[in-house]
């Protein structure tokens, strides 16, 4: 039942991705844009050309430079002849070989770089692509192991897909403000819709059905039911696990109980006739040891019984090991004949958590939290409506110009983004507290034991003592 | 995460448990609160070396509701003879994301088990004497003192002084000699069994040591005498700190307070042959079988001069003396040098033997060497022994 329970949520959850993926595709991200260049050119492919040209100029630079050493060191100064065929070479020949189409010396970094701004823009595009892979291989992943980490990448590798084109808006701006403009930066795409920058803020089902609050909301959802189907396997798994096991383990020992009582005989048998095998083989060993046999004649028991034991030891080892398997399986026989609950508490059945249970817990968390969650990030989006009503500030504050500018959110931000870190470190202070004065009180029962430890051994020490001088006494005597 | 709600506790199924048997041992976990625990982390501690987990897990993980009831079992086995602790049980609770965790061990969680010597060599017994339907050979025979009583004992010559009414005249007219008949009774025979408890035999694998095995013969040939309603006690000796003395007695319920006593006895302190002499003659000074189970690991003259304090009171004294290498040097895998040490070991410990028993022999006691695959046997079969030639009283 828990286990149809975790699937139901994990398939959920998966739909709830796919749903993420359609709300970013649709009105976030354009993803016809980092699939082709501004040529219509695949970027996968782009990027490779790119990437070719790049090597090849390099290529191409370095030979020629190469060349044109050799002939000033080898042609001893100015030879013409040299330098011309090396020119003609290179140009007529190697420059066609290469698909260089300026293949001057000098143009050779000038090209360089122009198809390293071209790498760097399909590299970037190519990002996206590899980002959008990795989000989608995380999800699926997740759904088949239920590690939060799972569900993290595919999440972040989806927000990272924003954040990348904001941050590089971002620079472009704050570059543009320095009036410092490069071309490369201004070229490359913005594949964000521009909504991203549109959130409606006076309204509050407007504010829930904006694309990016939307998005941002169930990107929660999706993490909130991700660590719901965490905590539910965590903690059915065991359980579960545990009771397949010793089912399992149960079955196996009444089969082979069974097996035993009935062929003891054959397995007694079979033990003799391995002892015995055993024995050939250890007497043909003996015959290097029979001097030191013969020699301390003595006590060669020790020596016989070592060899004896050899053998005695591997009879013994299958005799017992059935004997006990027959003797455990009569005894779980009996236990479950005398106690009808041994068998759901030994394969702990009782133990695992109810599906329904799990499932109303789960529901009552996942409301509260993604309720919490809207509710705060109403509050910190409007700052103006909660200091006003619910805080109730004088008009002086909440009329001020400072309250229309949009660092004002952070007023709110702060705080509650805050409030958390400082819980948590509150109650590992407290924590940190409690366990130094735990320490200290039983640093405290330890002097005591030490202190009392003493008094017992000086008592010992004395006696042991006290024995000593009365043996002493009675030898002299 | 009010830990205090959650109540733990442990219920085993027997608190006196033979070694190599089986105990169930179940926890239950009670939340008392209104308020459910999103993840607790139960674990039930005891002794890997004294005790080997047979089936299922001494630890869970799960959620528990509010008012709700878990219980989870395990079969442990145990290894040593003995009295050890099964405990204390611990509790972590943390949050449903893990940030926070309380550990806790729940007070008052150890409970004490009782470990017997291993039923096995009794249960052999009880095998082989329902095999050969022959109770009497180990059940009901006693020992017999002739001359009184109406059982039919021999025949022999008259010789003056005999009483006339044991005259057997139909016999005497056969023969042409006056003959007797002999007469004779049963009488209980008291066996005090004096195991040696000092450290040197605790020497060898914890399971199996020297001391293992002389409580294991002290068992068994309790089991076999109380069968045969004598009377058994036994006294277990070491130190001055550690005389331990249970006075004979008979029936079925005295095997098991022969049981629980030396279950409790731990192999600890020196051996005070002389000291134990003293204390057991001025306990107990009737007639008896005695049987001395030790190492001898001690001074030769003290042993004698300890033996000799029981000769007084006419004991018939039986020393069963397990051979130390016999039972300290693990055979298997030695290397040679460690073959060629054991043999000289061996040679000082048999040396040390024979001189006590020159100390000895003057006495009339013999000792009896034995390592731990004969151990058993000697001891019944010089019981056995002592019982057919009247020796007992």
């Amino acid at each position: 039942m828990a286990r149809g329970y975790l699937l139901l949520l994990k398939i959920i959850n998966l739909a709830l991705f796919s749903w993420l993926l359609i709300i970013f595709l649709t009105s976030i991200f354009s993803f016809d844009a980092v699939i082709v260049t501004a040529d219509n050119e695949f970027v996968l492919f782009a990027f490779l050309g790119a990437l070719k040209n790049v090597i090849s100029y390099l290529i191409y630079g370095f030979l020629f430079l190469i060349a044109y050493g050799c002939a000033f060191i080898f042609g001893g100064g100015f030879n013409n002849f040299l330098f011309n065929f090396i020119e003609g070479f290179f140009k007529g020949f190697l420059s066609k070989w290469f698909s260089i189409p300026q293949p001057d010396l000098q143009d050779i970094p000038n090209l360089i770089m122009s198809e390293l701004g071209v790498l760097f823009n399909d590299l970037y595009l190519f990002i996206f692509q590899i980002l959008f892979v990795i989000s989608i291989i995380y999800a699926i992943r997740g759904f088949f192991k239920s590690n939060p980490k799972n569900y993290f990448v595919a999440i972040g590798s989806i927000v990272l897909m924003i954040i990348i084109p904001l941050m590089v808006a971002g620079l472009r701006d704050m570059l543009n403000l320095l009036s410092i403009h490069l071309t490369y930066l201004d070229e490359m795409a913005d594949p964000i819709n521009p909504i991203m920058s549109n959130i409606p803020i006076d309204d509050f089902f407007a504010f829930l059905a904006s694309p990016v609050i939307l998005f941002g909301i169930t990107s929660y959802i999706y993490l909130e039911l991700a660590f719901q189907i965490n905590y539910a396997d965590t903690v059915t798994k065991p359980s579960l696990e545990r009771s397949d096991r010793l089912e399992a383990q149960l079955n196996i020992l009444a089969r082979e109980s069974h097996f035993i009582t009935a062929n003891i005989d054959k397995i007694k048998e079979e033990a003799k006739q391995r002892m015995k095998e055993m024995e050939a083989e250890q007497k043909e060993e003996l015959v290097i040891g029979k001097f030191f046999a013969k020699t301390s004649k003595r006590f060669s028991y020790v020596k016989e019984m070592i060899e004896r034991r050899k053998l005695e030891e591997e009879e013994k080892k299958l005799v017992t090991a059935a004997s006990k398997t027959r003797r455990l399986g009569r005894y779980i026989d009996r236990l479950f004949r005398e106690d009808p609950e041994a068998r759901d508490t030994l394969t702990a059945r009782s133990s695992a958590p109810r599906a329904r249970n799990l499932a109303t817990s789960t529901l009552f968390n996942f409301i509260y939290r993604v309720g919490l969650l809207i509710v705060l990030s109403f509050i910190i989006i409007h700052p103006h409506w909660f200091l006003d009503t619910v805080i109730q500030l004088p008009d002086a504050i909440t009329e001020s110009v400072a309250m229309d500018n949009p660092e004002v959110i952070i007023i709110l931000l702060l705080p509650i983004m805050l409030l958390f870190p400082v819980i948590s470190k509150l109650i590992s202070f407290i924590k940190h507290r409690n366990l130094i004065i735990r320490l200290q009180q039983e640093g405290r029962i330890k002097e005591l034991l030490t202190s009392v430890g003493d008094y017992v051994k000086k008592e010992e020490v004395e006696s042991s003592l006290d024995e000593e001088v009365e043996e002493l006494a009675t030898e002299s005597t | 995460m009010n830990v205090e709600e959650l109540r733990v506790h442990r219920e085993l199924e027997k608190e006196k448990v033979f070694k190599d048997d089986f105990v169930h041992v179940k926890v239950v976990i009670e939340n008392i609160g209104r308020n459910s625990f999103d993840f607790i982390e139960i674990r039930d501690n005891y002794n890997p070396q004294l005790f080997r987990l047979i089936l299922g897990e001494n630890f869970i993980s799960t959620r528990i509701g509010p008012k709700a009831l878990i219980k989870f079992s395990y079969v442990l086995e145990p290894k040593v003879r003995g009295e050890y602790a099964i405990g204390p049980l611990s509790i972590i609770v943390k949050d449903r994301l893990g940030f926070n965790s309380i550990e806790r061990i729940v007070p008052d969680s150890v409970t004490d088990i009782l470990i017997y010597p291993p039923y096995e060599d009794i249960k052999r017994i009880e095998i082989l004497g329902s095999k050969r339907s022959l109770q009497l050979n180990y059940g009901l025979q006693r020992s017999k003192q002739k001359g009184l009583g109406s059982e039919f004992y021999g025949m022999r010559k008259y010789v003056f002084g005999d009483q006339f009414r044991l005259i057997d005249w139909k016999a005497s007219a056969r023969t042409q000699t006056l003959i007797v008949k002999e007469y004779e009774s049963e009488r209980d025979v008291t066996i005090m069994i004096i195991v040696d408890s000092s450290d040197t035999m605790a020497g060898g694998a914890i399971e199996n040591t020297k001391f293992e095995y002389a409580i294991r013969a002290c068992m068994l040939l309790t089991k076999v005498a109380l069968t045969r309603r004598d009377n058994v006690g036994v006294f277990t000796f070491s130190d001055k700190k550690n005389f331990n003395f249970l006075k004979p007695n008979s029936g079925e319920d005295h095997f098991y307070q022969v049981l629980d006593f030396v279950a409790r006895v731990k192999p600890q302190g020196k051996c005070k042959f002389n000291e134990a002499m003293d204390y057991f003659t001025r306990r107990f000074q009737k007639r008896s079988l005695v049987f001395i189970i030790s190492d001898l690991e001690a001074n030769p003259k003290d042993i004698s001069q300890a033996v000799k304090k029981l000769v007084p009171f006419n004991h018939t004294i039986i020393i069963i003396n397990p051979f130390s290498p016999w039972f300290e040097i693990h055979e298997i895998d030695l290397s040679s040098t460690d073959k060629a040490l054991a043999e000289a070991i061996s040679e000082e410990m048999m040396e040390h033997i024979l001189i006590i028993r020159q100390e000895l022999r003057n006495l009339g006691v013999n000792i009896i060497s034995c390592g731990p695959d004969d151990m058993m046997n000697q001891v019944l079969s010089n019981y056995m022994e002592a019982k057919k030639k009247g020796k007992a009283y």
